[in-house]
Parts: structure tokens; C-alpha cells; sequence
């Protein structure tokens, strides 16, 4: 399994996960300009962009923290740019979706929800 | 034969005694600076002083003095002068000339030197103001050294009561030290003089203080040393009059006070204890006979007005007699009184002249 | 003022600051704007927590304006009306009414105490506007006579009141009580010092300021703190002013009339004297207005500190400014200063010998002729007593209770007697006033000409003889100025209390 393939597993994981919470998936591996997002989905009535992170059991550091400080610029300006394209008026987030597989094939989803909240008062770009 | 006793005293600092050997050479004053090194070498003066005369002849400092002299409205007095101080021709090692501005104390009066410490405690300038004052009612000249302290306060009273003074300084007579003294230096130009025989614009080098105390007591019949710590310039002074056979009176001080250590040592060593103002302007001169045999009638100092005492201030003064330099808390604790009666009657009897404030905060009669 | 407002402190007054909250949709974030310095800016982390505490979650894109734009905004008070208008904004609660708020949130919702409720009441009080202040505050604003006031535990105590749910009761008005003062040392419990108590009692009466003057160990510290004891209590106005000064400082709370007493070190900054600083805050200055600013070591102060004290000590008042303003703050105090006689301290002392040179004295005594030493009506000298002087003194005297009832009485006549010129105390009389408005005994002009003859005194000192004088007479409740009032007052001439007149000649 190369790295795409492994993380293509890993959406697949969150996605299916994902609709079981009642999240409407609304599309997957979007691409807007050079990025793209893995999962569009809404939760209730906000519109949710969800990054994925895979990693297997064993590997350093848990999954979440793989998203650093530029990804998390990056990928807001990428769901801005996504949100502005389909004129969407309504509050959004970010979450982060950590998909854990073991070497026995069980895997577990972890969802970091808001993200960007935790930065000072909020993402100020 | 002014400028040659100028020349000479301004050069070699020499006396009386190096002119006296001049004359003896039998040759006319003008000589002294016409023949200049010749004369100079059969007086044996120092290579060193002849330099320098030599120097200040041809440089025309003599004129340059004189000219500044006459702006200054300062005089040369030589000792051959008959305003010369009769007292000072009698000491071993008469000045050969002063420098003077005023006028000097009248050659008739009587005069007494006062000297003490810079540095006095309320008291010893309270006392040195009160001989200056006295001497002046009594028509003394009053001598002293135009500083701080003892000095100044004795130059003050004298002042104060219209008599005469003369400051006798270690500098030249238009240098003003210390520079606090210079509207004091006015009125004793106006009172009396201020002299010195150190030239115009010399300052006070420590070696000229003692120099200048021999003129202090020369000039006078008696000494008064008010305070005066050991080891200090009045000392000197009063080793000088003692040497010259001047009388010397001292203020008896405090035991456990350093700044009368060395009068009080005096008094042991026979000088006369001042215990009464009057005792040192009597006629008498021996202390024992004038202790021993005068009466109440004439010991007594004299008192300002005792009349019309209130109950109160007869109290405080009858407390301040048994325990002088006491407080108001202490004064008002013992007369059963409260602090407000006691500092309204202290201040009272200090504006009639009957107690005085003899430290911060304390307070004594003037018994 | 207009919806939720919260305030702002400019120098003891309260400025309302309406909070306005738009919430737009798209990513979280709030933005703070109108001048908010770091912890107003720090406050959205603070708010956010606390409000989610509540259930409430902050959606979409916030602004919060602080209104007026360009005043500057600063500390924590501001948090709670921020949640309480991000809560209004969301739809948690509704509120039409106006109303003041203010506290600093803890990341659990619970509030804390904050500077500037006094302020904040008296401003409510004006505007007929309720106001929230943290439980904590709430008995210093009890001070504040018809206020609605509100006092809270919490942001969720706020809601529920707001929302009609659960209903906080108003605080009511308590004013101070009529205690008794104490100071830490009374009068009685001071041996001797008879002189010294005395002039402290002139001083207190006639609101002069003073110079104590003695070798260190004298007491003079001590002396100095027991006059907190012989002032009278502070009125209810009085006791605003010191409130709110207080309150603006940041101070804790003290429901007590006896008058401040703040003493501050000759290493202090003017700014911490005379008050400024990034946030203007009062100095000590203000801190001791209506009661005593205590400056010991007098001559080490710097020429500043002393320089900046001329204006309160004129006009009881002082400005700070500062590039964001100036603010005025109440500064009306009675200056107790106090030094030694000579730079070692034992000139004229009974047991140790002064090792001062003249020239060390002279100095000294020059240092002390600063800018403040006209301001001083009152010299007194407190000699350390040898050991048999003291044991010699009898007990303490009277004590502070007896004395601060001649004080009193003593200032309410003064206050009677100057109203219609528009003075409070002697001390305040101008030179005109004196001559026209101080009534003399028949015997009393001869005997001061006498006096400024022999004293050689100046014009200023007479005029302070005269004043002193006054105050002496009203002490004794007397209708006209005597000698006997006139001969203590020359006793604390500053030339009297150093030992320097009494020349025989």
C-alpha cells in the first residue's frame, strides 16, 4: 500500500463513519484551485469541511497532530475559497477526522470538531 | 620705605627682627631694593628669597599692588606707622606691615581677641556674641579671625552694640572666606578693619592661619577662647598669647562635649574659667583676686527684667534653673501644665530675653 | 447610553461604554474593535468559555464595537457585558432595557471582583440604569445611596435574572456606621511628647500642614500615625470621594470613616506619588485625599516629586496627563512630613554627638528650603528624651478621643465662619482674607509688631503666625485671636523649632 492508497482507505473509513453520525456527506476529495478537501458534509444545519488524517498503529504521533499550523492556514483558505464559490451564507467549521487502523485491519475514528476555535478568538485571516 | 617692607614680606615672609638687622647695616631704606642682591647677601637671605625679589622687582609688582591697593581703598600700615597696634610691636615676631581696609581700632583702646571653633554649639556662639557686645559697651576693640562660628558670632555681637572690630585674616584683605561672611566683612569695614599681611588675592593656605593667630592675640591684651576642640587653630592661639604673656581666659565647656575639650583642658592648665562677662572687663587682671574679693553687687551679671513674672513663668523659669536644655514634654510633665501654656510661655519670655532655645526642641534660662 | 453597556474608568469618574454585537455567519471568530488594550482582547477567550459553560456556543463570524470609538478601553471589567451581549446576539436571551454590567470572568462563568464599581454605581445612579457588579463588589456600592444594583455570582445568575427565570434581589443601601474611630495608636498610648501631640492637634484643626523635626527614634513615625486617630470621621461626601478614588485604584474596601493615612518612601516615583502612569491610575497623593499623606525622610524626597506636590497641596486636586489624556483626581490631603535635625540626625541630642561638618548643615538646610516649605504652617521639635527625661514623664495624656472632639468642633467653626468666603479651614485663608477676617484682640498688634521685630520674622511667616494663631483660638472655641493664642503660635515658627532665635544682645 503506497501513501495515497493508505489514505484513501482512511477517508473511506471516515466517510462511512461520518453518514453513520447522520452527517450528509455532500462530496469527497473536492478539488478548489491547487487544494482539495477530503469531506464536505453538514452537520445539522452547518456546513462542515473535514480533514482527514490516517495513520496506522505504531506509527510516532497520533494523527490529528500531523496537521500543523501552515496545513490549517492552508486548508482555510481553501475552504473559504470553496465556501465563497457556492455562496453559502450560514456558519461553518472545520473538523478534523483521525482515522487509527491496527495492523489487524480494526480501525477507530476520533472527530476534532472546530478547529480553528481554538486559535485566538477564532481564525482573525 | 614702604616698598621694600613690601617686597620683603611679600617674598621671604620675614619679621620685624630681618628689617632691624637691615638697618643695622647703617644704610638708608632705598638701598634695601637699590642694591639690591648685594644687600641682600650680607642679611643672608635664602637664595631662594632672593629669586623671588628679584623676580617681583622686575616684573613691577610693587606698583602693580599699590595701584590695586588704591582701587581697593585698602591702606599699607608698617609697623614704623603710628596706626600701627601698639600691642603687636611688643610680640617677638611683629609683621612688618598689614594690609588694611577700614580703619584700624583707635591705638588707645583696649582690645580683646575672641577665637574658638567653626563648627560652635548654640551656646559657645550665644556666649562669643555676648563678650563681642560686651567689649563693645565697655569700649574694647574685639579681635578675632572672621570665620564661622565662634569668630563670626563675636565680630556680630561686637557690631550690634557700635563697637569696634577687627578681622584678621588668613587671606588677602579682598578674598571674602568663607563666602557667607561677605555682607559680615562689609559692616566690619564700616565698624572697624579688615587686615591682613598677606598680599592682595592670597588665599587662605592652611599654614597662614597660624601664622595670622600671633597678630589675633598680638593685638590684643587678652584672649577669650569661647570652644575650642584639642588639636585646633584656637589652641595655637592661645599657646601664642600665653608665649607672649597675654592673658587668656577660657569658656568653661561641657565635659562630655569634644567641641569644648581643649578650652576646659586650658582652664586646668591655669587659664582663666570666663564664669561671669564682667570678670573680664574688670579693672583687676588676676583672677584670684578679682574672684575672691568682689561682691554679689558687682559679680552680678546684668539681668534683663525679672518684673511682672505670671504665676507660669515663675514656675518655668524656677524649672528651667534646676534642669536647663529641657523640653517642652518634660517642662510641661513637671509644672503640670499643658504643652500649649508651656510653648506660649517659653515664647514669651524668648521675645523678653529671659530663656532661649538651646537646642533643637529645648530650652534653657539665661541663668 | 443605549442597550448593554459596561464603563470605562476615566480618573475617578465612569464613563458608560455601550457593547455592540454582530454576528455575521462563516468561520468562528471574533474581533474586538474600539480602542480595547490587551485584556480587553483577552477577554473573547475568557467570555467564550465562560458562556460555553452555559451551553452556549459561539457561532459564525463575531464583531464586538466598543462605543465611543476612540476612547481607550482597558482591564477585564468589560468581560461581563461582552457575554451578556454575545448571549443577547445569539438569541440566548432578550433584553431591551438598558443596563451596566461589569466583572471579569473566570473560565467557569463565576465573576470576580473589579475596580471602578464605586465609580460605576455613581454613574448608574445618574442615568437611572440598573447595574450588575460582582458579588464581591457589592458592599462598596451598598455605599451608594439610591443606586439599582444588582449583585452576582456569576454570568448564569445574570441570565436567569435577565430571562425572568430566577431574580437576584437589589442591593440595598448601607450606609458606613458611625463607629468608633480607632487608630492603631492612640494619643494616651504615647509617653510625653506633649509638644508634639500638640502641634499635630493644631494641625488636624486647622488643616496645617507640618513639620516634625527630631533624631531618628524620637518618634516621630509613630506620632505620625497616631493622627489618623484625632481626625474626625469622614462625612458622607467626604467618604464618596475616598471611595471612589479607592475603588479607581483598585483598592480593597474599607467601610470605615477614619481617614486615609498613606505614607509613602523619598524613593518613590512622582508617578507613584502624584499618580499616572500607562493607565493613569491616582497616586498617593489621591489616595490620602480628605486624610494625611505622610512623607518622612522630607529632605531626601527628590526636587520632582516635591515639585509636582505644589499643585494638590494648592489646589486639592491633581492632573495627570498623559498622550491618551489627562484625567483630574482629588488630592486634598494634610501634608505630615518629618526629618531629621541634621544629615547624622543627633544635632542637638542629649546622649549621641552630631558628627555633621557646618558644611554638611548648611546642605542640609538648604535641601529642606524646597518648594514644598512654604507650604508649612506648622514646626514643631521632637527631641529624643535621655533615659532620665523619660523616666521622669508621666503617663500619655489625654487620649485620641477627647482630642478629636476639640478637632472637630474646632473645624466646624472654621466651616461656619469661612463659608461665604469659600474656605473649608485656616489653612486655606489667603494673606487678604487674613486681615480682614481674623478678629484681634486690643493687645495683639503691639505685641506682634514687638515680636516680628525681635524675631526679625517675614511677612509670609507672619501671615502663618496668624493663621496658626486662628486655629488656636478656635481649638478654644474663642470669638477673637489673643496674645496667648498669638505667642504659641510663634512657638512653631520653623526658626523657633530649630533653635535659632532667643539672640540676647
Amino acid at each position: 500500500m503506497n501513501h495515497l492508497e493508505f489514505g484513501a482507505s482512511g477517508e473511506d473509513i471516515a466517510a462511512s463513519y461520518l453518514s453513520r453520525m447522520g452527517w450528509r456527506i455532500l462530496g469527497r476529495n473536492v478539488r478548489v484551485g491547487r487544494g482539495e478537501l477530503d469531506i464536505i458534509a453538514t452537520d445539522g444545519g452547518e456546513l462542515v469541511i473535514v480533514e482527514v488524517r490516517t495513520r496506522r498503529i505504531g506509527a510516532i504521533s497520533p494523527s490529528e497532530t500531523t496537521v500543523g499550523p501552515k496545513k490549517i492556514k492552508n486548508l482555510i483558505k481553501t475552504a473559504r475559497r470553496y465556501v465563497n464559490s457556492i455562496s453559502y451564507n450560514g456558519n461553518w467549521r472545520i473538523d478534523v477526522a483521525a482515522v487509527t487502523v491496527t495492523s489487524s485491519g480494526e480501525w477507530r475514528v476520533e472527530i476534532f470538531e472546530d478547529v480553528t476555535r481554538g486559535m485566538e478568538g477564532g481564525y482573525m485571516g | 620705605m614702604i616698598r621694600p617692607l613690601m617686597l620683603l614680606n611679600k617674598c621671604a615672609r620675614y619679621d620685624v627682627r630681618m628689617w632691624k638687622r637691615f638697618e643695622a647695616l647703617g644704610l638708608p631704606p632705598e638701598a634695601f631694593i637699590d642694591d639690591g642682591p648685594s644687600v641682600w647677601d650680607k642679611l643672608e637671605i635664602t637664595e631662594r628669597n632672593k629669586d623671588a625679589m628679584s623676580r617681583a622687582l622686575s616684573s613691577g609688582w610693587i606698583d602693580r599692588e599699590l595701584e590695586t591697593c588704591d582701587r581697593l581703598g585698602a591702606r599699607i600700615v608698617t609697623f614704623a606707622d603710628a596706626m600701627f597696634p601698639p600691642a603687636l610691636l611688643k610680640i617677638r615676631d611683629t609683621p612688618l606691615l598689614l594690609y588694611v581696609r577700614g580703619n584700624m581700632p583707635p591705638a588707645e583702646n583696649k582690645a580683646i581677641a575672641v577665637v574658638g571653633t567653626r563648627r560652635c554649639s548654640v551656646y559657645g556662639e550665644r556666649t562669643a556674641r555676648a563678650v563681642g557686645a560686651r567689649a563693645a559697651e565697655r569700649g574694647w576693640s574685639v579681635i578675632s579671625g572672621g570665620a564661622k562660628g565662634i569668630d563670626g558670632a563675636a565680630h556680630t555681637g561686637c557690631i550690634e552694640s557700635d563697637g569696634v572690630t577687627a578681622a584678621v585674616l588668613g587671606t588677602g584683605v579682598n578674598v571674602v572666606y568663607p563666602s557667607e561672611h561677605a555682607g559680615l566683612f562689609g559692616r566690619i569695614i564700616e565698624r572697624g578693619a579688615l587686615c591682613s599681611e598677606f598680599p592682595l588675592g592670597e588665599n587662605g593656605e592652611a599654614w597662614h592661619f597660624p601664622r595670622r593667630n600671633r597678630i589675633i592675640t598680638g593685638f590684643a591684651s587678652k584672649t577669650v577662647i569661647v570652644e575650642a576642640p584639642h588639636k585646633s587653630g584656637a589652641m595655637i592661639t592661645a599657646g601664642l598669647a600665653a608665649e607672649e604673656g597675654r592673658e587668656v581666659w577660657a569658656v568653661p565647656g561641657r565635659i562630655d562635649d569634644g567641641r569644648c575639650a581643649g578650652s576646659n583642658r586650658l582652664i586646668f592648665d591655669g587659664a582663666m574659667p570666663l564664669i561671669d562677662l564682667e570678670l573680664l572687663f574688670g579693672s583687676k587682671s588676676r583672677y584670684a583676686e578679682t574672684y575672691l574679693f568682689t561682691d554679689e553687687e558687682t559679680a552680678a551679671p546684668a539681668r534683663p527684667e525679672r518684673k511682672n513674672l505670671t504665676d507660669g513663668e515663675k514656675k518655668i523659669l524656677s524649672l528651667l534653673a534646676v534642669h536647663p536644655d529641657n523640653t517642652i514634654d518634660n517642662l510641661a510633665d513637671e509644672a503640670k501644665m499643658s504643652a500649649a501654656d508651656v510653648f506660649q510661655i517659653i515664647t514669651v519670655m524668648s521675645l523678653r530675653g529671659l530663656v532661649f532655645s538651646s537646642g533643637p526642641g529645648r530650652y534653657s534660662s539665661y541663668d | 447610553m443605549k442597550g448593554i453597556c459596561g464603563i470605562a474608568l476615566r480618573g475617578t469618574r465612569a464613563l458608560a461604554i455601550e457593547v455592540e454585537v454582530e454576528i455575521t455567519g462563516g468561520l468562528f471568530s471574533i474581533t474586538v474593535v474600539g480602542l480595547p488594550d490587551t485584556a480587553v482582547k483577552e477577554a473573547r477567550e475568557r467570555v467564550r468559555a465562560a458562556l460555553r459553560g452555559l451551553g452556549v456556543t459561539l457561532k459564525g463570524r463575531i464583531a464586538i464595537n466598543l462605543a465611543p470609538a476612540d476612547f481607550p478601553k482597558e482591564g477585564a471589567l468589560l468581560d461581563l457585558p461582552m457575554a451578556i451581549g454575545l448571549a443577547r446576539a445569539s438569541g440566548r436571551i432578550e433584553m431591551d432595557d438598558n443596563a451596566i454590567f461589569m466583572g471579569e470572568l473566570a473560565l467557569d462563568g463565576r465573576l470576580r471582583w473589579v475596580r471602578g464599581a464605586v465609580p460605576a454605581a455613581v454613574l448608574a445612579r445618574e442615568e437611572k440604569t440598573p447595574l450588575f457588579v460582582p458579588r464581591d463588589n457589592e458592599k462598596e456600592v451598598a455605599l451608594v445611596e439610591g443606586v439599582e444594583a444588582y449583585a452576582v455570582n456569576s454570568l448564569l445568575d445574570v441570565m436567569l435574572h435577565l430571562r425572568g427565570e430566577k431574580m437576584i434581589p437589589r442591593i440595598g443601601h448601607k450606609p458606613a456606621a458611625d463607629e468608633e474611630i480607632t487608630a492603631e495608636t492612640d494619643f494616651e498610648d504615647i509617653k510625653g511628647q506633649f509638644a508634639a501631640k500638640r502641634a499635630l492637634e493644631i494641625a488636624a484643626a486647622g488643616h496645617h500642614n507640618i513639620l516634625m523635626t527630631g533624631s531618628p527614634g524620637s518618634g516621630k513615625t509613630l506620632l505620625a500615625r497616631a493622627m489618623k486617630g484625632i481626625l474626625p470621621p469622614l462625612s458622607d461626601d467626604e467618604m464618596m470621594e475616598v471611595l471612589l478614588v479607592r475603588s479607581t485604584a483598585g483598592m480593597p474596601f474599607e467601610p470605615s470613616r477614619a481617614r486615609p493615612f498613606r505614607s509613602a518612601h523619598h524613593t518613590a516615583s512622582a508617578v507613584a506619588i502624584c499618580g499616572g502612569g500607562a493607565n493613569m491610575r491616582p497616586g498617593e497623593v489621591s489616595l490620602a485625599n480628605r486624610g494625611v499623606l505622610f512623607l518622612d525622610e522630607f529632605p531626601e524626597f527628590s526636587r520632582d516629586v516635591l515639585e509636582a506636590l505644589r499643585e494638590p497641596l494648592q489646589d486639592g486636586a491633581i492632573t495627570v496627563s498623559r498622550a491618551a489624556g489627562s484625567v483630574t483626581y482629588p488630592a486634598r490631603v494634610l501634608l505630615i512630613t518629618a526629618c531629621n535635625p541634621c544629615p547624622c540626625g543627633f544635632s542637638g541630642d542629649p546622649a549621641e554627638r552630631c558628627r555633621c561638618s557646618q558644611g554638611d548643615l548648611d546642605r542640609y538646610r538648604k535641601k529642606l528650603s524646597g518648594p514644598i516649605l512654604d507650604r508649612i504652617d506648622l514646626h514643631v521639635s521632637v527631641p529624643r528624651l535621655s533615659p532620665e527625661e523619660l523616666v521622669s514623664l508621666g503617663g500619655g495624656g489625654e487620649n485620641s478621643a477627647a482630642v478629636r472632639a476639640r478637632v472637630q468642633s474646632a473645624r466646624e467653626i472654621q466651616q461656619k465662619r469661612w463659608r461665604k468666603l469659600g474656605f473649608h479651614c485656616n489653612a486655606e485663608l489667603p494673606e487678604r482674607a487674613l486681615k480682614r477676617g481674623v478678629k484681634l484682640d486690643d493687645d495683639v498688634r503691639p505685641f506682634l509688631a514687638d515680636a516680628m521685630k525681635s524675631a526679625r520674622m517675614s511677612g509670609r511667616g507672619f501671615s502663618r503666625v496668624l493663621r496658626v494663631a486662628r486655629t488656636i483660638a478656635d481649638l478654644e472655641g474663642a470669638d477673637k485671636v489673643s496674645v496667648r493664642h498669638v505667642a504659641e503660635s510663634l512657638s512653631y515658627r520653623e526658626e523657633a523649632a530649630f533653635g535659632n532665635y532667643g539672640w540676647r544682645k
